[in-house]
């Protein structure tokens, strides 16, 4: 495999889609997900968007069961990005969505739409060179391409604590958060792995207001938050020196118990597993990247708890220079 | 990168809608409520000493409720509002496991308000679990009349008054004000 080609996949796996778009019209969703530029790359600039498809859901008891009968759940997202070089190993990045809540019951109709929390990320890229090899030779060839990084979620989005009106118009958490992220991957030959963690601690905040009612002042802080993944993709050339890359990935979303004055909130733990099936395509100028992701929660009893079930489809667009 | 960034927070920042997200309020800027004295009544109305006004509702159990026949049973009312959400299943499996118990004489009322009908309402009462439980169907006037949403909790006690009015939570405050009663 030449250098050129080489490269060529180094910069597909860098651009995965595997990360993950966590959401939940009801519960407050639209978060942002990662953005990493590639290794020799200044800047990136990304678009998306998000077909969120709601099917059920899991109670607290890790059971499955549906939506109510007559119902049509659905939220959009459309995802801004940018990501800028900082130095040889550093890269930061910031990205927001914009949200569209489209929920039909049997007795009521409502669509609204919003920012969702966006993301501000700071990477350090721990290698030189690419890391991804054509065989390995010897034992420094087995070594990864590490990413260690910190996200912070700023609740840009409309929570049940802002100025909202029903629960309809949620696009947010309404809570700061600092996520600590490690994101290892190694290519050899035309296949890669991929595993990546992270570990989010909320900020506690007062709340007066639910719903534009004012309330009885309170603290509360959702639980620890801990994201892993897996994944393994396929890249290969094409004839026209495209490239395309296949993805499978598998994730799991806890949020431990978040506490309410101080006193531990159990109401508010919530698990989902997921996997996802993925294609990006490169162009030959290694400047633009298409990329379809479709994430599908595991509907099974187990597979989550007190979060929606649900499907993700999304089509994005980066443009690296 | 950073005045970027701080460019689009600021701008951000300046919808109202986000505004008590990015900066927190713990001020306690709940409208004070008169009571009844020297012959001034209680008003019909959403907040906590104000009085519930009255309803009246199609269960899925086929009757019809009102707030004067609910407290004629001689119990206090929970209402809860639900769209059988996730969170609406752990808050309502929470408050039968871990407080009912505990209450025998307070009624609770599970409000369906996204369905509109029966029919509806039955079915996702049944395929949730919740088919012992009392539901009402309304169609947007109680949750109106509460400024209801996703969670909400509304306490009510023997002569009509609004004890509690706001999110589910852990369940320590509605205990709280459960053993007031």
């Amino acid at each position: 495999m030449s250098i050129f080609k080489l490269r060529y996949l180094c910069l597909i796996l860098i651009l995965s889609p595997y990360t993950q778009a966590w959401s939940a019209s009801c519960c407050g969703g639209g978060s942002a997900s990662g953005l990493i530029l590639p290794k020799f790359s200044h800047h990136m600039l990304e678009v998306s968007i998000d077909s969120e498809q709601y099917d059920g859901y899991w109670d607290f008891s890790g059971k499955w069961k549906p939506d109510p009968a007559g119902s049509n759940l659905n939220q959009f997202r459309l995802n801004l990005g940018y990501a800028h070089r900082l130095g040889a190993n550093w890269q930061g990045s910031i990205s927001i969505p914009y949200v569209f809540n489209d929920n039909k019951y049997s007795g009521v109709n409502a669509k609204t739409d919003g920012f969702g929390d966006a993301g501000v990320s700071l990477w350090y890229e721990a290698f030189r060179g690419p890391m991804c090899v054509t065989k390995v030779n010897k034992p420094k060839d087995l070594l990864p391409a590490s990413y260690f990084g910190f996200t912070l979620t700023l609740p840009t989005g409309a929570s049940p604590y802002d100025d909202v009106e029903d629960n309809f118009d949620i696009t947010g958490r309404g809570m700061y958060r600092l996520d600590g992220n490690v994101s290892i991957e190694k290519s050899i030959g035309s296949w890669t792995t991929a595993f990546k963690y992270s570990l989010g601690e909320y900020f506690s905040r007062d709340v007066n207001k639910e719903y534009r009612r004012y309330v009885e002042p309170y603290s509360k802080q959702f639980g620890r938050r801990q994201l892993t993944s897996f994944a393994v993709s396929y890249g290969h050339v094409i004839p026209s020196m495209d490239s395309l890359t296949y993805i499978l990935s598998y994730a799991i979303l806890k949020e431990e118990a978040g506490e309410i004055d101080g006193e531990e909130d159990t109401t508010s733990e919530i698990e989902k597993r997921s996997r996802s099936l993925g294609v990006a395509y490169a162009t030959l100028n290694r400047q633009w990247v298409y990329k379809f992701l479709w994430s599908h929660s595991l509907d099974d009893d187990g597979k989550g708890k007190n979060f929606p079930t649900t499907d993700i489809y999304t089509l994005g667009l980066a443009y690296v220079f | 990168m950073v005045c970027f960034i701080s460019v689009v927070v600021l701008l951000l920042s300046g919808c109202g809608d986000m505004r008590d997200d990015l900066i927190p309020s713990g001020s306690d800027k709940r409208p004070t409520v008169y009571e009844s004295v020297e012959g001034v009544d209680r008003v019909d109305g959403s907040e906590v000493g104000q009085l519930l006004a009255d309803f009246s509702l199609q269960a899925t159990d086929g009757n019809t409720y009102s707030k004067s026949t609910l407290l004629a049973a001689g119990q206090p009312i929970v209402l809860y509002f639900t769209m059988w959400c996730p969170i609406c299943d752990t808050h309502m499996s929470h408050y039968i496991t871990d407080i009912a118990p505990d209450f025998p004489n307070i009624n609770f009322i599970i409000v369906d308000f996204v369905s509109g009908d029966s029919a509806f309402a039955a079915d996702s009462q049944s395929s949730a679990g919740y088919s012992d439980q009392t539901v009402l169907v309304d169609d947007g006037a109680l949750k109106t009349a509460l400024q209801g949403a996703m969670g909400t909790t509304v306490v009510v006690d023997l002569d009509g008054i609004i004890r509690m009015n706001e999110d589910y939570k852990s369940g320590v405050r509605l205990r709280d004000i459960l053993d007031t009663l």
